[in-house]
């Protein structure tokens, strides 16, 4: 399998935060959702796939060039675009799109205009006066015209209203119709990341909790409502958060199979067995988290 | 080093202050046009307007295309395109240097008109040259702070320090006994204390500028 992104133990200590460890591997032409709370490590790492930040250990290969070492030919083929990024506030979006044209050999004009309209954004207006909404738009349009192999998007949808954000993850799917396209998209949003990813990886705390493909991902995951037989507790590893109401048990558990149901049917009465939705495995996640550092 | 992305980054940074250049290089040519026609009855004024359009466009650049870069976010925008952070510190170190050496060079070069009528003695000339090279280092300072602090508070520090310092160090030269005894002259005496204080002044300029780049050059997160 042809790998875009590949880290290995990727480290980088700050005064009040590390990144431990980060093993992330993206193939080629997958859309990988990278979800974490709020400073998980989610932008640092994205940082250090573009080669604005060094590990201080680790490996990192992006598009097949080591990253910071080989990074002028790799952000030749990747489009990097983050929620806090700004464009000039006196140019306009025209300045920015004469001048990306002139730095990428690849940019396309039609469709850097068919962009445009399809985002109703105004080529002569100046920046600063851009909503949030229009200013994603314009870096997505920017990074989306110059045709790159790979998109970076760091909480692109984060801020945005509903009609802009359905807008965007719109353009994101007809961009990925190009098979040989890989895009690594974070967010805290998981209702942005189950739509359209097909690999999720958490990250926790500066560490990956998870990650694999989404349906092997959201398959591991149940919610089981049960009555246990007394003296009977199952086995702690397999259980990600408890919760218990009288006799009743409900259990969140990562490690769900058909042997693993038969296991708890063994240790209760189990009353109900419930898929879980991104956010709510988010949820658990961090809970989860949370119980382990306390 | 990618020569082709360092120019266009320095031409970018042109394009965004051409309205502020031209307006600071109108403010010093004017000065000069009010020191020649004016007389001595606005003689000060014009010195006044003349030092403050060159500071004005050296604090604004550097304000403008290093520290409002960094903290308006625009850095991210640029650092995704495919440069390195030594490329650039380059393109920020020439295209500041550019902007603020064509409105410097032009109006320096333009101030010494001043020179052919009576208005002032021309053994003022070797001060005169002092006092420019002063404003230059004045602004290298400013420049190489903002480099490597990347902060509005040191920026604006090295500039107050600039500013009283430069003063200073023009009053303490102007009681060197190698340029108070010749600066009514008629003519322009380059001695040893004129040309050593110019030789001085340029060396401190070479130097900040080669430990801000190294310092720069060694940094390993841009972000």
């Amino acid at each position: 399998m042809e790998l875009a992104i590949e880290c290995q133990k990727l480290s980088k200590h700050y005064p009040h935060f590390d990144l431990s460890n980060i093993d992330l591997s993206v193939p080629t032409g997958s859309v990988m959702g990278f979800v974490g709370p709020n400073g998980a490590g989610k932008s640092t790492t994205m940082r250090i796939l573009m080669g604005l930040v060094t590990p201080d250990t680790g490996t990192v290969k992006v598009l097949g060039c080591d990253m910071p070492g080989q990074q002028v030919r790799a952000k030749q083929e990747v489009g990097f675009v983050a929620e806090d990024m700004r464009l000039y506030a006196s140019q306009s979006l025209g300045f920015h799109m004469d001048f990306m044209k002139s730095v990428f050999p690849a940019w396309d004009d039609k469709f850097a205009d068919a962009l445009l309209k399809r985002f109703d954004l105004v080529r002569d207006q100046k920046t600063k006066g851009y909503s949030h909404g229009q200013r994603i738009k314009a870096m997505l349009l920017l990074a989306l015209a110059r045709k790159p192999r790979l998109l970076i998007l760091d909480e692109p949808t984060t801020g945005l209203d509903p009609s802009a954000r359905h807008e965007i993850l719109q353009q994101l799917m007809d961009v990925l119709e190009d098979e040989t396209r890989t895009v690594l998209f974070s967010s805290h949003n998981t209702l942005d990341i189950e739509q359209i990813s097909d690999h999720i990886t958490f990250i926790l705390n500066g560490r990956i909790h998870s990650s694999s493909d989404k349906e092997t991902f959201l398959d591991s995951w149940r919610r089981i409502r049960i009555s246990f037989n007394d003296h009977d507790r199952p086995d702690d590893s397999a259980i990600v958060t408890s919760q218990i109401s009288g006799s009743l048990t409900v259990i969140t558990t990562n490690t769900f199979s058909d042997q693993s149901l038969n296991a708890w049917k063994l240790q209760g009465c189990v009353h109900a067995v419930e898929r879980m939705n991104l956010e709510e495995i988010f949820l658990a996640c961090v809970e989860n988290e949370r119980e382990q550092r306390s | 080093m990618n020569p082709s992305m360092i120019r266009k980054l320095v031409v970018k940074d042109l394009t965004i202050m051409k309205p502020w250049i031209l307006s600071y290089w109108a403010g010093g040519f004017c000065a000069i046009v009010l020191a020649i026609f004016g007389g001595e009855s606005f003689g000060t004024f014009a010195f006044i307007l003349f030092i403050t359009a060159l500071g004005a466009a050296g604090v604004h650049t550097i304000i403008q295309t290093i520290v409002l870069e960094r903290t308006e976010m625009n850095l991210p925008f640029i650092m995704s395109l495919p440069i390195t952070s030594r490329e650039y510190t380059l393109s920020k170190i020439i295209g500041n240097l550019a902007i603020f050496l064509g409105v410097w060079l032009t109006l320096s070069a333009a101030s010494f008109i001043i020179f052919i009528g009576d208005a002032l003695p021309r053994g003022v000339i070797p001060f005169f040259c002092i006092l420019l090279l002063s404003i230059l280092f004045a602004y290298t300072l400013m420049l190489t702070t903002s480099l490597v602090t990347e902060g509005m508070g040191w920026t604006i520090g090295a500039t107050v320090v600039a500013n009283i310092g430069t003063q200073m160090f023009l009053w303490s030269i102007s009681e060197l006994h190698g340029i108070r005894s010749v600066i009514g002259g008629n003519e322009p005496v380059w001695n040893s204390t004129s040309l050593g204080v110019i030789g001085a002044e340029l060396l401190v300029i070479v130097a900040c500028l080669i430990g801000a780049t190294f310092v720069q050059f060694g940094r390993k997160d841009i972000l």
